[in-house]
């Protein structure tokens, strides 16, 4: 490798921000690309890395995301690329954090100086110290009021145990010593290893479908070269493209380049029409001289989370496909199928990695793409063992054999660990218990806090579990979550009946422990959502032929307007009309008309 | 020919007069009135601005229409001093109303004495409607109504002894109580022995009318703030049914017609005025908040009492229209250029929903012959698969050419209306 390459080599730092939502990881990046020198404040975008829409509103970031700053450092005058590779935050995405992690040689630990160590910090920073980077931590919004930076480094070097003596304290907020940040990365961060005449060793930690230029690959060069030309192999894949356009990631824009090296991070396009041909963790080489260490490869992700999901309006069928197609260029983990419901028509069976994956295309199907929908209870994949000796994974609970031909189920394990304060530990171990949770154990992080581990059937993660869990410890606890595996267990299928009709979108599957219980919830929480009709409506929640709950919501009474008040009909026909539009927003179950919005809501049972 | 090009109406319209004023607020009204809490001369100047507002349509759209039906309603016109309500009943009757037209006011009882009604008599009304709502003065105070059972029996004699031979009385069921599911007795919900008490109280004073309405809470009004928080209970819609079958029996055995979902009347003393919005005939709100309908369009005056009252104006300029430039004057009032608020020309479909949803509260119900008369289109070409469909579900029937809610149509005439719109 000639000494020119060595000496750009050098100058390269490639790193990411691990942080707990809401800790400022994007704060801070805008931070450090506005002192990048690359942008002014007047071009400066907020947020830059969480670009979209409901990200920004979560202040989450979904999938990985690069920029390149150009920093020149004060004292020596030099100028150094420095690559920051934005992770997902959330336990949906551990796999694509990992691959991200590995195009990086170091990571910042961003903790809040007012909030400690979380979850989910915790999960990633053992990712990346599995991936051989060097981490330091950064304490920020330290001029909050609630700031306790001293209690904040004591349980990084108590928990995580790094060392927090040279940890720079900053606000990136209110622009408090940057500086220090900058210093660390260049200091702390090694330069990338590798090798620029060495045959072409490539990672691929991310992908964009791009309507112009066919999927845009985002790649960490480890070994060799790569330009417009070069004849790109995908080796898990194996399939080969000619490459067209390579480039750097300027903040919120693509910078064409002539070639990328051994060190640098950045892109290629080769006319890639599906996204499923870059996988997250392949390797590009060149077909002609291929690279002999390749990455393990990409590991397939399957989704966790099923859930049916309709358009509110049927005619809107083809336009919700249209969008999941669309969607799905850029997340190759988003699966669907056709589903046809008897109680919400046409619509799909979506596979989502995890709830915040739902939750986040549910809404990007509502925003941008404008359609009303009606989602179905989430289920996880059950195995259901027949007596013939097969085996199915089961996604829809509907699609359940007779009970007759099965011979056991069985059902995802997670391995879950939740950090809270102390004070909070005996109800969130009840919570815990309350979902068949197998205690693992227990430690404590520091006088006030602990880590709770607990093996958690997935479906009952699922089941409102976040939300109940944040509401017992009044917001303070965290969740993580891995999967371990599955188990056998006591499974029955339970279905609501509604003046004796089976509505299919509210069956599933549940423990048969508390089959009861669920079924009397939903059945009281239907009767409050379903309008009274002209005569009395049953609602049973049943296992076969087996009634376990059931209400009865009485016939209606009355519905007449009282008096017109001079003459004041508009007022009236208003009424009226609004009565009608609720009408419009049924869903006929047999002779019964349910809101739609009745099929979401009586699956958040939620704490009352 | 009026100034403003608009032709008198072919037949007679009616007249409505707001009085937005009442002694005190009742708990579950949420309609436009003011306590004692307004200005000590408001009532004054209002007086004055709604009968410039008369003069001015008198003179102008309204200039030789026949009016046979007059009703000034509020509020309570007559918490009004008699001066004041007698400057408007003047004004109205300075319109081409005809013979025997009916004149209806609006009264709570402990606003009038007999020389208030002797003078309200004399003045031309001839019609006298009169708030009772309960015989028992427990419901009175938890209604909020700022008079006892008695004082409704005093009054109701001495507007008889004043000449008014057509009296209506309101009455309403399905009130509230303090709690626990008991007998009649003080605290708890109104029962049905306590509902027969008042129909029996009614009844055996003989009015001519009688308006039974079931309770509507309105959402921010202070009795439904006491629902809410439990302080009150209501009873069920099974038991306000209950009381409004017990209401249909006794009043029609007593001899009364039940001739729209809540009105019973003596043969030929049904409210001329009230049937003008169930058959959709002209009506010309006047005043506060008042809402007018000429047979194509509906609009209302504004909510604004000081915009109305004309605050830029003193109450002798407003009263004579001293020291103000009459065009200027007049121009304000122009319905279009001040009065009109959401002013909406009816399509030909809403017109058509509208003959059905509100002639179906007449028990005589909506004549098939009269709508085609009407939108020159059979109703079973606009409405024949929804009227089947009620008819089926026995929410509608058919009868001599008309079509008519059932019993259960009345319970339900919601579910009814709505398949019109």
């Amino acid at each position: 490798m000639n000494t020119q390459d060595q000496e750009r080599m050098s100058r390269i730092r490639n790193f990411c921000i691990i942080a707990h939502i809401d800790h400022g990881k994007s704060t801070l990046a805008d931070r450090l690309i506005e002192k990048s020198g690359v942008l002014t404040s007047r071009e400066m975008q907020e947020q830059v890395l969480d670009n979209r829409e409901r990200e920004r509103e979560r202040g989450i970031t979904i999938t990985a995301q690069a920029v390149r700053l150009i920093h020149r450092d004060g004292e020596s005058g030099k100028e150094y690329t420095l690559n920051l590779i934005d992770t997902p935050g959330h336990v949906d995405f551990t796999y694509e954090v990992s691959r991200s992690l590995a195009a990086c040689e170091g990571a910042v630990l961003v903790v809040d100086a007012a909030q400690g160590v979380e979850a989910q910090t915790l999960a990633n920073v053992y990712l990346a110290l599995d991936n051989n980077l060097e981490v330091f931590p950064v304490i920020n919004k330290i001029d909050l009021i609630a700031a306790n930076p001293d209690n904040a480094k004591k349980e990084i070097e108590d928990i995580i145990g790094l060392d927090t003596e040279n940890a720079p304290l900053i606000s990136a907020k209110n622009d408090i010593n940057i500086g220090d940040v900058f210093k660390r990365v260049i200091e702390g961060i090694p330069a990338p290893a590798g090798d620029a005449d060495a045959p072409l060793k490539a990672l691929i930690f991310d992908s964009v479908y791009d309507a112009y230029k066919g999927v845009i690959v985002f790649i960490r060069v480890i070994d060799g070269k790569i330009r417009r030309g070069t004849n790109a192999f995908f080796m898990a894949t194996e399939k080969q493209f000619d490459v067209v356009e390579a480039g750097f990631f300027g903040p919120g824009k693509f910078i064409p380049c002539e070639e990328l090296s051994a060190g640098d991070v950045g892109y290629i396009t080769a006319s890639i029409k599906n996204v499923r041909d870059t996988r997250i963790g392949d390797t590009v080489t060149e077909f002609e001289r291929k690279t002999a260490n390749p990455f393990p490869g990409y590991k397939k992700i399957n989704p966790m989370v099923y859930c049916g999901v309709f358009p509110a309006d049927g005619a809107k069928y083809n336009d919700l496909r249209d969008a999941l197609e669309k969607l799905q260029l850029n997340d190759a983990s988003l699966q669907f199928e056709p589903e046809t419901s008897t109680a919400l028509g046409y619509g799909f069976r979506c596979g989502f990695l995890g709830l915040l994956h739902l939750e986040i295309i549910e809404e990007r199907l509502e925003r941008e793409y404008n359609l009303d929908l009606i989602t179905t209870a989430p289920s996880v994949i059950y195995k259901v063992f027949l007596t013939d000796g097969s085996m199915i994974d089961l996604s829809n609970p509907t699609d359940l054999p007779e009970v007759t031909r099965i011979e056991h189920m069985e059902e995802p394990i997670v391995k879950a660990e939740i950090i809270l304060p102390t004070e909070y530990i005996g109800t969130v171990m009840e919570l815990c218990q309350e979902r068949r949770g197998v205690y693992l154990g227990m430690e404590y992080l520091e006088s006030a806090r602990a880590i709770l581990r607990y093996e958690i059937p997935l479906n009952e993660i699922i089941y409102d579990f976040f939300d109940t869990l944040k509401s017992r410890s009044r917001g303070y606890a965290s969740l993580d979550y891995d999967l371990i595996g599955y188990q056998a267990s006591d499974l029955v299928k339970l279905d609501i009946l509604v003046h004796h009709e089976p509505v299919d979108a509210l069956s599933f599957i549940v423990f048969s422990g508390t089959a009861q219980e669920r079924g009397r919830k939903i059945a009281e929480k239907l009767k409050k959502e379903i309008p009274r009709h002209q005569f009395e409506i049953p609602i049973q929640a049943v296992i076969g032929s087996k009634v376990i709950a059931r209400e009865t919501l009485g016939a209606l009474r009355k519905d007449v307007l009282a008096k017109c008040y001079g003459g004041d009909i508009t007022r009236k026909k208003k009424l009226l009309e609004k009565q009608k539009e609720g009408k419009k927003r049924m869903r006929q179950i047999g002779v019964v008309e349910v809101p739609q919005q009745a099929f979401m809501n009586v699956l958040k049972l939620g704490e009352e | 020919m009026a100034a403003n090009g608009a032709k008198p109406w072919a037949i007679p319209a009616g007249i409505y007069a707001h009085i937005p004023f009442c002694v005190s607020k009742c708990a579950y009204c949420d309609f436009l009135s003011f306590g004692k809490d307004t200005a000590a001369d408001a009532q004054e100047r209002y007086a004055a601005a709604l009968c410039r507002e008369l003069k001015t349509a008198r003179e102008s759209f309204l200039r030789g229409v026949a009016i046979d039906t007059v009703y000034i309603g509020g509020g309570t016109p007559t918490a009004l001093p008699a001066p004041f309500l007698l400057e408007i009943t003047g004004e109205i009757h300075q319109f081409n109303l005809t013979e025997g037209a009916e004149f209806t006011v609006e009264c709570n009882p402990g606003t009038v004495d007999g020389a208030y009604l002797r003078r309200l008599k004399d003045s031309g009304a001839n019609r006298l409607s009169v708030g009772l709502q309960a015989a028992q003065n427990s419901f009175l105070k938890i209604l909020r109504r700022a008079h006892t059972a008695e004082d409704f029996f005093n009054v109701y004699e001495a507007a008889r002894s004043a000449g008014f031979g057509n009296i209506n009385v309101d009455i309403m069921f399905a009130l509230p109580g303090a709690g626990f599911d008991g007998g009649a007795s003080a605290g708890a919900y109104q029962t049905k022995a306590d509902w027969l008490e008042t129909l029996n109280a009614v009844v055996k004073r003989s009015p001519e009318h009688i308006s039974a309405y079931s309770l509507t809470l309105e959402e921010g009004t202070p009795l439904y703030g006491r629902v809410e928080r439990g302080e009150l209970t209501l009873p069920g819609d099974e038991a306000d049914r209950e009381m409004y079958a017990l209401c249909k029996e006794v009043l029609s055995a007593a001899g009364y017609a039940h001739y729209e979902i809540s009105n019973y009347a003596r043969r030929g003393y049904e409210s001329r005025h009230n049937t003008r919005y169930w058959k959709r005939t002209p009506y010309f709100g006047f005043g506060l908040g008042a809402h007018s309908f000429d047979g194509k369009a509906r609009w209302r005056n504004t909510h604004d009492l000081s915009k109305y009252i004309g605050n830029n104006l003193s109450h002798e300029e407003s009263r004579t229209g001293k020291g103000v430039n009459e065009e200027v004057a007049k121009e304000e009032f122009t319905p279009e250029k001040f009065k009109r608020e959401d002013y909406e020309t009816l399509s030909e479909k809403d017109a058509m929903a509208e003959t059905l949803f509100l002639g179906l509260r007449l028990m005589e119900g909506v004549s098939r012959r009269g709508f085609e008369r009407v939108f020159n289109v059979p109703l079973e070409d606009v409405y024949g698969a929804e009227i089947r469909k009620l008819v089926s579900q026995g929410l509608l029937c058919e009868s001599g050419g008309n079509i008519r809610l059932t019993e259960l149509g009345m319970d339900l005439a919601n579910q009814v209306f709505v398949r019109f719109l």
